[in-house]
């Protein structure tokens, strides 16, 4: 049975399979699966601060005890830094990505 | 020992093999006898419609019309119904494309992510994502 899901978002603003992503999070933890949710790639774009949905979303889902977690080198490939994000994602290294998911049942990448 | 198999289809027919792939193997585990629910998300809810196709010459080249016409994957999803497995979309997704009011394929049901989805996960063993 599965519990909880790593759902993985590497599509940026714009590209419909980011939204998608955070609203599968939202969907999981909201129905009480433990939910992690991981930034990497392109994906990262959607952490910066922009006004609109993807933000909105992401605000409530942390506020709601959602975890949400970017990997540290693509935000470094990107030139931003933790201080360009929003308040409440946790910054990761690579290397840390493959506990977070062996830590879930399930792993979904957008 | 047959599990439960729930699929998060991302992808339509058209723009890659994906689809072709996911309904594929979603065939092959009904044969093994386990049990699929699958989820149209993203462009895949393009697959929950029935066709509506033009009356008269199509002008489409005959050799592309031959390429065209195997990728399309609307009758296995029926067949995938009949055969019992269960299968829903996102009518979200289904509203930004402008086809929610359509015809669904025999057996498509209506969903959304926040209720249909998370309740395919309670009871599934397998959570397998399909789609770029």
């Amino acid at each position: 049975m599965i519990n909880s899901a790593c759902l993985i978002v590497s599509k940026p603003l714009g590209v419909e399979a980011s939204a998608l992503g955070i609203r599968t999070a939202w969907a999981c933890h909201e129905s009480g699966f433990e939910t992690k949710l991981l930034y990497a790639e392109e994906g990262v774009w959607c952490l910066t601060n922009t006004p609109g949905y993807h933000t909105s979303m992401l605000k409530d889902l942390i506020s709601e005890d959602g975890e949400v977690f970017v990997t540290r080198e693509d935000l470094e490939k990107r030139g931003l830094t933790e201080d360009d994000l929003f308040e409440g994602v946790t910054v990761i290294d690579a290397e840390e990505v493959a506990a977070l998911c062996e830590d879930c049942d399930t792993v979904n990448y957008f | 020992m047959p599990k439960s198999i729930t699929i998060l289809l991302l992808s339509g027919s058209a723009e890659n093999e994906d689809a072709e792939f996911a309904t594929r193997l979603a065939e092959a585990a009904l044969a093994k006898g386990h049990k699929v629910q699958m989820y149209l998300f993203g462009n895949a809810v393009n697959l929950s419609k029935k066709e509506v196709p033009i009356e008269g010459d199509l002008h489409i080249a005959p050799r592309l019309l031959e390429h065209i016409e195997p990728t399309k994957n609307f009758a296995r999803i029926a067949r995938l119904c009949e055969k019992g497995a269960d299968i829903s979309t996102c009518h979200t997704n289904e509203h930004a494309r402008g086809i929610e009011s359509r015809e669904y394929v025999d057996g498509v049901k209506w969903g959304d992510v926040g209720g249909t989805f998370t309740k395919y996960l309670m009871v599934s063993d397998v959570l397998l994502s399909i789609g770029h």
